[in-house]
């Protein structure tokens, strides 16, 4: 309980803290969304009613504490180019970026573990150094490259689906599916050649381990050892860089989104960082800090089901 | 019966062999002692029995059988059904022998799982019973713990059990008392003792401590440099040392405690 509280008060201060810094960034960056939306030829008697329309005469902190508040009462403001509620606007690109970030993420659980396995039988055998190669280039390729060539082929060609044409879960949610998919394997294929590496490495690492020899002494094999008992002790090194991954593949997913012409949130915050939309802009920063908070309070939670030791500290479970 | 026959063992990085040929016996229901400083060679010699050696990393010859069976050239897969089953290992510290993520009963009955196929309740049951037999308090408690949470004696108390849970007949004990104070290791000694005189498991008990093996076994063996130097009657070798190693290591134990026993 106590436990649950501490990551909850963690992620309030995160949130504050990055949204301050984001209200902070905007002022000082130059640019002044008032121009940007009239343009260059309107009169300073326009500028200065529309400044008053959208808030922008009042000082720096009663703008931020006035937003802050309505944050809280879940009223993330309206944006400056669209008139529109925030909310309303980036709800839908919420749901395709995160829905991108999950696909990434399972192919990667789905991919990494079975293969980081897989690549620990082969140490030391004689395609070992191939393999080495091979992880280093997908470590290497850059997801943009990979969206370039996956829809070139895949979509140019093969024509399994349309880049630049997104259906919307609504209209089409096979085919949006199969179009996030390509962009998840872009995504997730320099991730899960990390994960490999690392697993690989951890799984070296515990074997030279006393317990190790503890396991073989009463018996088990090769295949038990490592599943008995390696396996479970590796986890929780590489369940941490899970939590790291999951907290970049939103970020990351932002290129792939470009590439692929997929309308999440990426997209719109390259538009909204632009045109000066400061609202739209602060919502998904916010968003993002509060998914990355998320994805490490998820890594430490299973790490303490795995590791009791991490269970220590006087805290209930 | 345990016989070794002229074991030599050199780990290929190495000049000198860890092992260079020694021979002895142990024979049924009977405790012998291993003792030598640091770099001696007895883990090596430990682990060579226990078919543990890393044999793509050394060089062995010689023989070493158990109950006529030779375990030194044996294939992997007819050692990994004698491991646990025929012949059990004590390690020096317990903590890191543990699967620190694992419940402690289930390595003390992890034995029973590979080499049985008794149900998860009998083996619990088993467990319990081999728990209570080395002497930890609330064996049900203990059995839900996991090895950071207990303390350095009832661990070891509980990897003597996870080793005789299904009657090895040789039990090697590597060291098992070092890492514990004085009074765990006293009770830890007479618990081996009682096993030894109940059930009737030979051991190989290595120490550094010549005064310890006094305590538990009838004879013993001094090794130096991967040579055995003496063998024999503890008490002989105790009183009347051959070699002056064994004198050194003799007259390193206080002399209070060699009046106290002087006949
Ligand atoms: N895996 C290995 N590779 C190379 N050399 C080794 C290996 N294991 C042991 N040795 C060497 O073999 C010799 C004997 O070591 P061993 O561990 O048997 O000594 P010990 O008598 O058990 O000492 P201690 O009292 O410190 O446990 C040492 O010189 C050691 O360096
Ligand atoms: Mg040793």
């Amino acid at each position: 309980m106590k436990y649950i509280f501490k990551r909850i008060g963690l992620l309030l201060i995160t949130m504050i803290l990055v949204s301050f810094l984001t209200f902070l960034a905007f002022e000082i960056v130059s640019g002044d969304p008032v121009r940007n939306m009239l343009g260059t030829d309107a009169s300073p008697a326009q500028i200065e009613a529309l400044r008053q329309e959208l808030g922008l005469d009042k000082p720096f902190l009663s703008r931020y504490v006035s937003w802050l508040l309505g944050f809280f009462s879940g009223d993330l403001g309206r944006s400056f180019s669209y008139k529109q509620p925030v909310w309303e606007l980036i709800s839908s690109k919420l749901v395709i970026t995160l829905a991108l970030s999950l696909i990434s993420f399972a192919l990667i659980i789905l991919v990494s573990i079975p293969l980081g396995v897989f690549s620990y039988q082969w140490v030391g055998g004689p395609l070992d150094g191939v393999r080495t190669a091979f992880n280093q280039l997908c470590m290497a390729v850059p997801p943009f490259f990979t969206g370039i060539l996956l829809s070139w082929t895949f979509g140019v060609i093969l024509k399994v689906f349309t880049p630049g044409d997104f259906p919307g879960f609504a209209k089409d949610p096979g085919g949006s599916f199969v179009h996030l998919f390509f962009a998840a394997i872009c995504l997730s294929i320099p991730r899960i050649a990390m994960t490999v590496r690392m697993m690989r490495s951890t799984i070296v690492d515990e074997m030279n381990k006393a317990y190790v020899r503890t396991a073989i002494s009463r018996g088990n094999n090769r295949w038990s050892v490592l599943t008995r008992h390696v396996l479970k002790n590796s986890l929780v090194l590489v369940v941490t860089f899970l939590g790291q991954t999951l907290a970049e593949l939103v970020a990351a997913s932002i290129v792939v989104e470009q590439v692929l012409g997929i309308p999440g949130l990426g997209r719109f915050l390259v538009a909204s960082i632009s045109h000066r939309d400061y609202p739209v802009v602060q919502a998904i920063v916010v968003i993002l800090a509060f998914w990355v908070v998320l994805a490490g309070t998820i890594s430490d939670i299973v790490n303490r089901r795995i590791d009791p030791r991490l269970r220590l500290g006087g805290e209930d479970e | 019966m345990l016989e070794v026959r002229d074991l030599h063992i050199r780990f290929l990085n190495r000049d000198r062999e860890a092992v260079a040929g020694i021979s002895f016996t142990i024979k049924d229901g009977e405790i012998m002692g291993l003792v030598g400083e640091s770099g001696s060679g007895k883990t090596v010699t430990a682990m060579s029995i226990a078919g543990l050696l890393p044999r793509k990393q050394c060089e062995f010859s010689g023989d070493i059988l158990l109950n006529g069976q030779d375990l030194l050239h044996a294939e992997r897969k007819l050692l990994r059904s004698m491991h646990g089953k025929d012949i059990g290992v004590v390690f020096q510290e317990p903590m890191s022998a543990m699967d620190p993520l694992m419940k402690v009963g289930e390595q003390v009955g992890e034995v029973l799982r590979i080499h049985t196929d008794l149900s998860k309740e009998e083996r619990r049951e088993k467990v319990l019973q081999v728990m209570r037999e080395v002497e930890l308090r609330d064996p049900e408690a203990v059995y839900e713990k996991y090895p950071h949470e207990l303390s350095g004696g009832m661990l070891q108390r509980a990897m003597i059990g996870a080793a005789i849970v299904i009657e090895p007949s040789l039990l090697l004990l590597d060291e098992p008392t070092t890492a514990l104070d004085v009074t765990i290791q006293a009770q830890i000694l007479e618990l081996l003792k009682r096993l030894n005189r109940e059930r009737g498991i030979s051991m190989l008990f290595i120490s550094h401590n010549l005064n310890v093996v006094r305590k538990l076994c009838r004879r013993v063996a001094v090794m130096q440099r991967g040579k055995l130097v003496e063998l024999g009657e503890t008490e002989e070798v105790f009183f009347h040392p051959l070699h002056p190693y064994s004198k050194k290591l003799i007259d390193a134990i206080p002399t209070r405690d060699k009046k106290q026993t002087e006949p």
